[in-house]
């Protein structure tokens, strides 16, 4: 069966690469197990020698096919027309061995060395393995392979070429104890075993190729999967018994092509051309072969090989296909319009939502900063779910941190303030319950450190159900404890200040009544005291007691006015004309107003009425009058024009005369003031326009005076038009 | 018709004032008959006695309103809890030595108070006093 003898015109010849041992197994078991057979085929497996090369016995067409290692690479790009047509091992067997008493562990180990290689015989491998670790190859002494492993023995050669999966084993037999250097732990990864023909073989025997590729990987995978089958079938075969080798051989030898062949990870036989590739690079880099090569056609595809007899069916199924392209396009077509117009409405949405999707990431971002400058605490409860939510401010307002207070109703419960517990809680619900629609208190809460502080609680029901009950609320906790310390602060310095006030006016009060009392009684013991008794000596004297004692009493009658005037806001504010308060008032003084001859006039007509207490405005228009008449220059006529206006909050009565003026920078800052007087040769107390200035003042008035020495006086005065509420509170 | 006889009934702890009144009085009502009680509760004891002799009671009270023991005001209180009929006929004037506004308004709660008066008294005032009893005598 595996004869020369039985050769014959449609046998296919395979010359294997070394003698038989179980480096050729699945060749063996496809013969074996008939896959050739299956594929009416007629194999012949015939054993090499080292006097026979695969590569020449393809090349001459001695053989069909033949069984090489990475060499096969070099011959196609230098142009032997031969192509791969699959690896048993993926990662090449080649390895130099040594004996373990020369030290030989690394490449650079080999220098000087004398080693046993042959051209064929992993000298590639070799070569590559020295260049990429920068040893030259001049430095190596390499000598003819004897194939002898005695030679690395006795000294013959320092090291030689040889598998990894059945030299060392043979040298463990012969009991030396190697070392091995693998070109693969060097980055040098080539395939090993390959199996190849002539092109011309594949263009001549497509189906044969075809059917010889397939059952042979298929007589590899049982291999692999029934070493000891195999391996027994092995020892039959010529000059494997005679060689001495044992099936324990065989069988350690099947165990390390394992590691090779890695047939649980690959399928046997297969070859990735990018890796093809990648060892045509290596041998480019080392020079091996020349720049410009390519291993186009180097690796066999079955698909191109075996196409005239699936040609006929891949051109129906391309014209179908064809027609069917054609058919989706015209469709596609009709189709493309509305896809592009919805996508463009879909662009546009996405645009729109992107951008709504920043804005409300901008508006959050921006809460979120003006919560923490402002110093917000922020809560969120949603009723339905009871689930409650403070942010961290919020905790942080009362001294906890974060993680301390619990998100839960009950949390804010007990921490209020017994006081304000009970009606919060109520004005909460019935906020909830919308009763209420507005829910904001004041509320004192309980800090860490178990002190009170004032905190503005306020919030909104955003979401509410048809009942009008609020489902979710929301509000914000804002730290007013310093604003209610300084308000507790201003309470109690208003307090100090009305007591004190209090205490004046009583001060004043009783000053004026009690000086008054023994005043009054001096004025009348003056009265009916008999001057005309006195010498004259003491009649002087009495005449300057009568002067002092009259003095002192106008001082206090002023004294006794001032204080009635100003306490006198106590009055109630009624709705005033002016043009009826100026004739009361001319008629009250009317014989002073004839005989000086004044001339009086008004326009009240932009504002003609004023809400206000009437002797208030009584006083300040008898007082404006009576100064004016009293202050007229020398042979004049006195010329008075009263007139109103409207200033915002304010009614603005101007009175403006031609009288004597005052000089401003001279008085200016004193005309108001207490008994001033800027005329020597007018009679006069200076206490109208004190008395007019306070009067005013308490009604959050004001008075403002514009003068001219010998011109005139123009005096303004600022009442509010209603009083507000905080008047109405205090009157 | 002879004159009938005036009687006043001073009411002031100022002795040195109610000296002077009755000078005053006796200058311009030299008919006139004068008490003189140094505060309200003496004022009050006084006019007690003559309830079951109203032909005695005095024609014009002159009321001062700061004084120890009973004031102005508690004297006047005190004279309307009685609710006697016959002393709430009494002419009363106020006299103060510096008349106070909150004074004259709180002085119109009380009916028999006719006027409130600043001192010192006058002649002037006499008068005026004189003619409103003849008129609510008349």
């Amino acid at each position: 069966m595996l004869s020369h003898a039985k050769a014959n015109e449609d046998t296919l010849r395979v010359q294997l690469k070394w003698w038989h041992q179980f480096q050729f197994a699945g060749y063996y078991a496809a013969q074996l197990k008939g896959y050739y057979q299956q594929q009416q085929l007629n194999v012949q497996l015939i054993a090499g020698d080292k006097k026979f090369s695969p590569t020449d016995e393809v090349l001459n067409g001695n053989v069909d096919f033949g069984i090489s290692g990475t060499d096969l690479l070099s011959l196609f790009t230098s142009g032997k027309p031969i192509v791969t047509l699959g690896a048993v091992f993926q990662h090449s067997p080649y390895v130099v061995i040594a004996d373990e008493k020369k030290g030989i562990r690394v490449p650079s180990d080999l220098i000087g060395k004398k080693i046993m290689a042959s051209g064929s015989q992993g000298w590639i491998e070799l070569q590559a393995l020295f260049l990429r670790e920068g040893i030259p190859l001049d430095s190596l002494r390499i000598i003819k392979h004897t194939w002898n492993n005695k030679d690395i023995i006795d000294g013959y050669a320092d090291a030689m070429t040889g598998y990894q999966s059945v030299e060392i084993q043979q040298l463990i037999n012969l009991g030396i104890k190697p070392t091995y250097i693998h070109p693969v732990n060097y980055g040098i990864d080539f395939y090993g075993d390959i199996l190849f023909c002539l092109q011309s073989t594949v263009k001549r025997k497509p189906e044969e190729t075809n059917k010889f590729i397939t059952a042979t990987f298929k007589g590899w995978d049982y291999a692999m999967e029934h070493p000891e089958e195999i391996a027994a079938y092995i020892l039959t075969l010529p000059g494997v018994k005679e060689r001495g080798v044992t099936l324990e051989d065989l069988l350690k030898e099947a165990h390390a092509m394992r590691d090779l062949i890695v047939p649980d990870l690959v399928e046997i036989g297969h070859m990735n051309e990018g890796r093809w590739e990648h060892i045509l690079q290596i041998h480019k880099d080392l020079g091996l072969i020349e720049k410009n090569k390519t291993i186009k056609g180097f690796v066999y595809n079955a698909s191109e090989s075996t196409l005239s007899k699936t040609l006929q069916n891949l051109l129906y199924a391309s014209i179908i296909g064809c027609i069917i392209f054609l058919l989706i396009t015209l469709y596609g077509f009709t189709l493309r319009r509305a896809v592009k117009k919805r996508t463009e409405e879909l662009n546009i949405e996405i645009r729109n939502r992107t951008l709504a999707q920043e804005q409300l990431q901008l508006s959050e971002e921006r809460l979120e900063l003006a919560t923490q400058a402002a110093g917000l605490g922020v809560w969120d409860w949603d009723i339905v779910a009871n689930e409650v939510y403070f942010n961290d401010q919020w905790k942080i307002m009362l001294g906890y941190a974060p993680h301390e207070l619990k998100n839960e109703f009950a949390t804010f419960a007990k921490l209020l303030h017994p006081e304000e517990k009970d009606n919060l809680l109520v004005q909460l619900y019935e906020h909830i319950d919308g009763k209420n629609k507005n829910y904001q208190a004041a509320i004192r809460m309980r800090k860490k450190d178990n002190s009170w502080k004032w905190i503005l609680t306020l919030s909104k029901a955003i979401h509410k159900d048809e009942n009008g009950k609020a489902t979710r609320l929301t509000g914000v906790h804002f730290d007013i404890d310093e604003i209610k310390m300084k308000e507790t602060e201003l309470q109690e310095l208003t307090n100090e200040l009305i007591s004190s006030n209090k205490e004046l006016q009583q001060f004043a009060y009783i000053t004026s009544h009690n000086l008054r009392a023994p005043v009054a009684n001096l004025i009348s013991l003056i009265k009916l005291f008999k001057k005309e008794e006195l010498s004259s000596k003491n009649a002087a004297f009495f005449e300057k007691i009568d002067f002092s004692i009259h003095k002192l009493n106008s001082t206090l009658e002023d004294l006794n006015q001032i204080l009635s005037s100003r306490i006198n806001r106590e009055g109630k504010n009624e709705l005033l004309h002016f043009d009826t308060i100026l004739k009361e008032t001319k008629a009250s003084i009317n014989e002073t107003i004839i005989k000086k001859k004044a001339s009086i006039t008004s326009d009240f007509s932009k504002a003609p009425i004023l809400f206000c207490m009437k002797k208030i405005l009584d006083s300040v228009f008898i007082n404006m009058l009576t100064n004016a008449l009293k202050y007229n220059k020398p042979n004049t006529i006195p010329i008075i024009h009263f007139e109103t206006n409207y200033y915002g909050e304010f009614v603005v009565l101007t009175i403006s005369d031609n009288g004597l003026g005052i000089d401003m920078e001279k008085y200016g800052n004193k005309i108001f003031g207490l008994y001033q007087r800027f005329h020597e040769e007018i009679e006069g107390k200076g206490i109208g326009l004190y008395i007019i200035k306070n009067q005013i003042e308490t009604l959050r008035g004001r008075i403002t005076v514009d003068s001219k020495l010998g011109e005139g006086t123009t005096f303004k005065i600022f009442l509010k038009n209603k009083p507000d509420l905080y008047d109405a509170q205090k009157n | 018709m002879t004159p009938r006889k005036i009687s006043f009934l001073l009411v002031d702890d100022d002795m040195v004032n109610n000296f002077l009144t009755k000078e005053f009085l006796e200058i311009y009502v030299p008919e006139a008959e004068t008490y003189t009680a140094l505060n309200g509760k003496e004022a009050l004891d006084f006019l007690l006695t003559m309830v079951d002799t109203p032909e005695n009671l005095p024609d014009i009270i002159l009321l001062d309103i700061n004084m120890p023991v009973l004031d102005g005001w508690e004297f006047l209180d005190k004279l309307e809890s009685l609710k006697n009929p016959i002393l709430e006929k009494l002419n009363i004037y106020m006299f103060t030595s510096s008349v106070y506004y909150k004074d004259i308004d709180k002085s119109k709660t009380y009916a028999s108070v006719k006027n409130i008066f600043s001192k010192p008294l006058t002649e002037e005032i006499i008068h005026k006093m004189l003619n409103e009893i003849s008129f609510t005598n008349a």
